[in-house]
């Protein structure tokens, strides 16, 4: 009982918290657009991928790419609970660690699905949803990639101790993570050393998710994709847990 | 002679009780030393005479009104002391290995009481922000262990953070919610119902006069809103021992007042005990009964704030006469009286035991006194006396050790 209750009380904390940076909010939306409409435009208006409208096609890609993003910084933003010392507050409450970071872990994923709510809506006024049906399953597959990511970010964040090694994450995990996953281009396209990374990248299954979901075509089947995301999630969760738990205050 | 004695005796016989310092300045350190109380009498001995009066007046009111030490005597067991609320064994906290380890704590065994208010005094850097983390669970001990409200924090942590609150050094309270907000989450943090909640919410935000500011956002508190904030917030689950790390820290003396106004009147009405952390002597002397004295992560003595004080050889007096030579062989047959000696300025120093007692006899048997100064002994010269050095003395280098530390 003092298990949920704790975790509900981080995870309300996270929510009040989102709605009340609205530059997070609005800036987690603009990228994306930016991405569509600029690179999506500049570089579709001389390539077509599989007879598809360049635009059309990355719109999933840059969908589950404003997942990544801000699900992994998310995470990071433990460190910033860690300088402003409310993280303080958390961890000498009778809570179960584990319990923080299943609320903090919540409440990533619940930013994230704001986020994909308002691209969704976004992409269909633009034309790139074309089922209601599709949006919700779209939705589906944002939240389930969200729930890995978040994870992922909670167990860096948990193990850093300054924002400095936020560079050394967006080099070594987010732009590898992004541009190995097929989300701007078919991964058949990527050079065959590369398939190994290719294939240990959970994004890669969220994005084939994502356009199964949006544009009806899949590489790997929805079970496979399904699989491999819950799976990951639940690596991912049970080290954060235990990141969690040895995180350490001086 | 009968109302110097009185003056005399005030600071000391009223132990625990806030001094007032004549001046009227507030009670509280100043950099550039303190606790040094002159009071020179002759021309004006009966101006300063009717400025001490309202003074004792307001002592007396004090002790009668605010002390809480009634209620603790009833509690008190056969062995002179309430039973333990915190007992702590050998507990030590290293950092790094080998040659480079540093001992932030290092084997300190102490008991604190129920319902007393226990002071942690020592300098930046001691260990006290340590020990305060290792009694709370937040850092595991290298050695030793420590029973907090009947748990062991090793063992049962979340045990003992339910029955304890704490406020930290740092505001830990978040910026981007409001006052209420803020106790709210605290609430649901410590699994309170909601029986009651918003009553007791508001109750603690009356208390520290916050309840006008409830709704706007921490970002918008002053400092001293913010600590308030954080006190009642430490004290929101009706916790059995609250720990307080340098509760006043940073904050102008006139705020410093207040907070140990709100913090007695809080231990009061909620009958907890308190721990605090300090490196300002006056306050675990004015506000502590009692107190450990840790330096270098080793704890150097323990006691009552007077007890301590009281071990000295006595309080420093400074003394203007007319024949200094004739005088001082009067004060060196006093047995009371110890280390005298002539200052360049013609005064005569020394050391006096009782000097409430001592010194209206030994003034009655001096010719012609034209000025009288009395530095009372203090915890900084208990400091001294064990350590060999001023309390002050490390406060620059131990505070950017202990930000080292924090920063790993």
């Amino acid at each position: 009982m003092g298990f949920l209750k704790g975790a509900y009380a981080i995870w309300y904390r996270e929510l009040l918290v989102f709605f009340r940076e609205k530059e997070r909010v609005i800036s987690a939306i603009i990228t994306p657009l930016l991405w569509i409409v600029a690179f999506g435009g500049g570089l579709g208006a001389s390539i077509s991928v599989n007879g598809m409208n360049y635009q059309e096609y990355i719109f999933p890609g840059i969908v589950s790419m404003s997942v990544l993003f801000g699900s992994i910084f998310f995470g990071l933003y433990v460190i910033w609970d860690k300088k402003l010392d409310f993280l303080k507050e958390v961890l000498v409450a009778p809570v179960p660690r584990s319990a923080v970071f299943l609320g903090k872990m919540l409440g990533g994923m619940s930013d994230v699905i704001v986020q994909i709510c308002a691209l969704l809506i976004i992409g269909a006024l633009l034309g790139f949803v074309s089922s209601l049906t599709g949006a919700l399953l779209a939705l589906f597959a944002g939240a389930l990639l969200s729930m890995c990511m978040v994870s992922l970010g909670l167990i860096i964040g948990a193990k850093m101790s300054s924002p400095e090694g936020f560079n050394l994450v967006m080099s070594f995990v987010m732009w590898p993570m992004f541009l190995t996953s097929g989300a701007l281009f078919p991964i058949e396209n990527l050079p065959n050393y590369l398939e190994v990374v290719v294939k240990i990248n959970p994004m890669t299954y969220g994005v084939d998710l994502m356009r199964l979901a949006l544009l009806g075509t899949t590489n790997f089947g929805a079970g496979f994709d399904l699989a491999v995301l819950l799976g990951a999630s639940i690596v991912f969760m049970a080290l954060g847990s235990k990141g969690f738990e040895q995180m350490q205050l001086s | 002679m009968t109302d110097l004695k009185l003056f005399l005796r005030r600071g000391r016989a009223l132990g625990g009780i806030p001094k007032i310092p004549f001046s009227g300045a507030a009670p509280m350190p100043h950099p550039g030393g303190y606790n040094i109380f002159k009071y020179y009498f002759v021309g004006n001995v009966s101006t300063r005479l009717l400025q001490i009066i309202p003074y004792m007046a307001f002592d007396m009111k004090t002790k009668k009104t605010s002390n809480p030490k009634p209620a603790r005597a009833a509690a008190q067991t056969a062995q002179g002391h309430a039973p333990a609320a915190i007992s702590i064994s050998k507990l030590a906290k290293h950092y790094g290995k080998g040659d480079g380890m540093v001992k932030a704590v290092d084997g300190i065994s102490l008991e604190v009481y129920k319902g007393e208010v226990f002071a942690l005094l020592g300098p930046n850097g001691a260990g006290k922000t340590t020990t305060i983390s290792m009694l709370c669970g937040l850092v595991g001990p290298t050695a030793g262990s420590a029973t907090v409200a009947g748990f062991d924090v090793s063992k049962e942590p979340l045990k003992v953070r339910q029955e304890i609150g704490v406020v930290f050094q740092a505001p830990s309270v978040d910026d981007l919610l409001t006052g209420w907000e803020n106790m709210e989450l605290h609430a649901l943090l410590y699994g309170m119902g909601n029986e009651g909640k918003k009553e007791r919410i508001d109750f603690l935000l009356r208390l520290v006069e916050l309840d006008g500011r409830k709704d706007s956002k921490i970002r918008e508190y002053s400092g001293g809103m913010r600590k308030r904030l954080e006190l009642v917030r430490g004290i929101l689950h009706r916790p059995k021992i609250l720990f307080l790390d340098e509760p006043t820290v940073g904050l102008d003396p006139q705020t410093r007042t207040h907070i140990w106004e709100y913090i007695r009147k809080l231990a009061k009405t909620e009958n907890t005990t308190v721990v605090f952390t300090t490196h300002y002597m006056e306050e675990a002397e004015q506000f502590a009964d009692r107190i450990a004295i840790i330096d270098h992560g080793r704890l150097v003595a323990t006691g009552k704030p007077h007890e301590l004080v009281d071990g000295l050889d006595g309080d420093t007096v400074l003394l203007k006469v007319n024949d200094p030579p004739a005088a001082m062989r009067i004060i060196g047959k006093n047995k009371s009286a110890s280390g005298v000696k002539r200052l360049d300025d013609g005064k005569i120093q020394f050391t006096l035991k009782g000097s409430h007692s001592a010194l209206p006899g030994l003034l009655r048997s001096l010719d012609k006194v034209e000025s009288i100064e009395i530095r009372p002994a203090t915890l900084n010269d208990v400091f001294i006396k064990f350590t060999g050095r001023q309390i002050r003395e490390e406060e620059g280098e131990g505070g950017w050790a202990e930000r080292a530390m924090n920063n790993r």
